[in-house]
């Protein structure tokens, strides 16, 4: 296993600058451990830089989208504009609670015997 | 590229802006659905169901976003559909010929017999690693270009990749651990 303190920086090595690398060179002078998870790293990023390198959709993909999408057709219009409804019936919602205070009113009024 | 895209769009000439938009986009979408999807046939099915997305949506394309990201977001939405169903229909069997084939034609490397399989344990990466993992070396290591394929915030990438590199270092050594004991 790696130290502790290096294991971190080890993984980030390829983008360190100089000067952060100095300090970790130094210490994989002296620390097997470290060394061997750094040859580890190094060995899993041409692992997987060989694996996905160069990966390209099949040659026949772009033919065979295009007779697919050209059997259906756009959109004939974009989108339409949002609707006014869900307005108006926040509207007529908050014109109802308005009417209703106002006739309670009225009431407690009326029953307290003042004329408005 | 993206200006002729836009210039098409607005005269509406759907044909040209559409194979302009195949053109600069196939290998991206394609990269992205191999990422999300870790099989490249169904990669390429889920990339043209992007496809047929994007040409019955031209005409709806609003040029506040940028075309990359009216893109992405589409090839997102699509991968994720096609995740759910290959994810619900999921039952690898080594009864299953193709698993049996690809099992039984595994050769190793010669001069390498115990090399760790490292698309195994890419595969075996929880799914958030995998995706970043495979597209970060899928798009030459660019942290920015995965970060916007994914529409997620590069430090979230950095913070999968690192953590991804620690997962597959530690089974990449236990496995070649093991195989140097014979286990």
């Amino acid at each position: 296993m790696p130290c502790a303190a290096f294991e971190d920086l080890l993984r980030g090595y390829d983008e360190l600058t100089a000067g952060e690398r100095r300090g970790i060179d130094a210490h994989l002078t002296v620390c097997g451990d470290c060394r061997e998870y750094l040859e580890t790293l190094a060995e899993l990023d041409r692992e997987l830089a060989g694996l996905y390198r160069g990966l390209q959709p099949p040659p026949h993909f772009a033919a065979a989208v295009r007779s697919k999408a050209r059997a259906s057709k756009p959109l004939a219009k974009p989108l339409r504009p949002p609707s006014a409804w869900p307005e108006v019936l926040d509207f007529c919602g908050w014109a109802a609670v308005v009417a209703i205070v106002a006739l309670l009113a009225v009431a407690v009024a009326a029953q307290a015997g003042i004329t408005l | 590229m993206d200006e002729e895209i836009r210039a098409h769009l607005e005269r509406q000439q759907w044909d040209e802006a559409f194979d302009l938009v195949l053109r600069q986009y196939q290998t991206k979408v394609f990269h992205l659905a191999c990422s999300m999807l870790a099989n490249q046939e169904q990669a390429e099915d889920a990339a043209q169901e992007v496809f047929i997305r994007i040409w019955r949506a031209l005409p709806g394309y609003r040029a506040q976003a940028s075309v990359s990201t009216w893109v992405y977001s589409i090839a997102r939405n699509a991968c994720l559909t096609a995740l759910k169903s290959a994810s619900a229909r999921r039952t690898v069997s080594l009864e299953d010929p193709g698993t049996r084939a690809a099992a039984e034609n595994r050769v190793e490397s010669p001069g390498r017999p115990h090399a760790p399989d490292i698309e195994r344990l890419v595969e075996e990466l929880p799914e958030k690693l995998r995706q970043v993992v495979s597209l970060f070396y899928m798009e030459e290591k660019s942290y920015e270009e995965v970060s916007r394929l994914l529409g997620i915030p590069m430090g979230t990438v950095k913070t999968h990749l690192h953590r991804a590199r620690k997962e597959l270092a530690l089974r990449w050594r236990k496995e070649n651990t093991n195989a140097v004991r014979g286990v």
